[in-house]
């Protein structure tokens, strides 16, 4: 049973990677995310294989060190673009790719981001004696008015790079950017706000 | 650049760099190499290795080969192998972190 859950777990965490390595600026992508796909793959599955805590250890640690590859890439490449701008490029196939991606990809950072926050919140739950599906349920229904909130100020952060991104044909690093950084803000957001519960 | 201008290298460069000097390998296996020569202390994330890797490939320290033997996945493998510039900055490397190892003989650092 547990081994059959850590099955569908590797499908669904390889997706969500797949997901992250679509972040990667263009080139790097086209030359080395087959690469680290395979290896990823690798280390997950040799992970798997080990115990519990190792695969949620290389889980995190894959995540964590793709979240920083991609930004550091990010970095790289807008810094390359400032310095030799590029000749030819075709941003229409680029934003196309970027509009469906991000849209799928918002989707799952934010019920990651959500479950985790779910999953916290119940963990040290102030309610000792309510059994645990219900400490789930009521984490749930706590945390979903904030997630609301944060998916709707996110989106709105997102949609806004579009009339600057629009201006600005190079701008398409902006809203890469934004993906992340909003990501990263909600991020804090829950977590202050689960600081702020703990503390009340 | 000079092969001096790019030290000091970082722990993870350094790590890397070490792991190619006997033969060309593949991500997985620098990876592994590295684990295992660092006992366990220095375990590389993916994207930290290609972030690594693709850094080395412009700056010219690593180069890039055709395995030839498709993976598992039937995915043909690179593998990367050091160059001269990158044999040169290792070497100054060990250089220099041996003349640090060095200093150290030369007081009790123990308490």
């Amino acid at each position: 049973m547990v081994g059959h859950f850590r099955g569908h777990g590797l499908n669904l965490v390889m997706r969500l990677l797949d997901y992250l390595l679509l972040l990667y600026p263009l080139h790097f992508r086209m030359e080395f995310s087959s690469e680290i796909h395979g290896v990823l793959l690798s280390r997950l599955c040799e992970a798997k294989k080990r115990s519990h805590s190792a695969w949620f250890a290389g889980i995190l640690r894959e995540v964590t060190g793709l979240i920083f590859s991609i930004l550091q890439e990010c970095w790289h490449d807008m810094r390359k673009k400032m310095t030799n701008p590029p000749e030819q490029m075709n941003p229409n196939r680029e934003s196309n790719r970027f509009a469906s991606v991000s849209f799928r990809l918002s989707l799952i950072s934010i019920l990651c981001i959500f479950l985790m926050l779910v999953v916290l919140y119940s963990g040290f739950s102030p309610i000792p004696y309510v059994s645990l599906p219900l400490q789930l349920v009521l984490a749930i229904l706590f945390l979903s008015i904030p997630t609301l909130t944060s998916m709707g100020s996110l989106y709105t952060g997102i949609r806004s790079l579009g009339p600057i991104r629009a201006k600005n044909q190079k701008g398409s690093w902006m809203a890469i950017f934004g993906i992340v950084f909003g990501g990263l803000v909600f991020l804090s957001m829950g977590l202050l706000y689960l600081a702020i519960w703990f503390d009340s | 650049m000079k092969a001096q201008d790019y030290l000091p290298l970082t722990e993870t460069s350094f790590f890397i760099l070490l792991s190619l000097a006997t033969t060309p390998k593949h991500g997985y296996a620098i990876i592994k190499e590295v684990e295992a020569m660092s006992a366990g202390r220095v375990v590389l994330a993916a994207g930290t290795l290609y972030s690594a890797l693709r850094r080395m490939l412009e700056d010219g320290w690593i180069e890039r080969v055709e395995d030839g033997l498709p993976s598992s996945d039937n995915r043909e493998r690179k593998l990367y192998r050091l160059t001269d510039l990158g044999r040169r900055i290792l070497e100054l490397e060990t250089e220099r972190l041996q003349a640090l190892v060095r200093l150290t003989s030369f007081r009790d650092v123990r308490e």
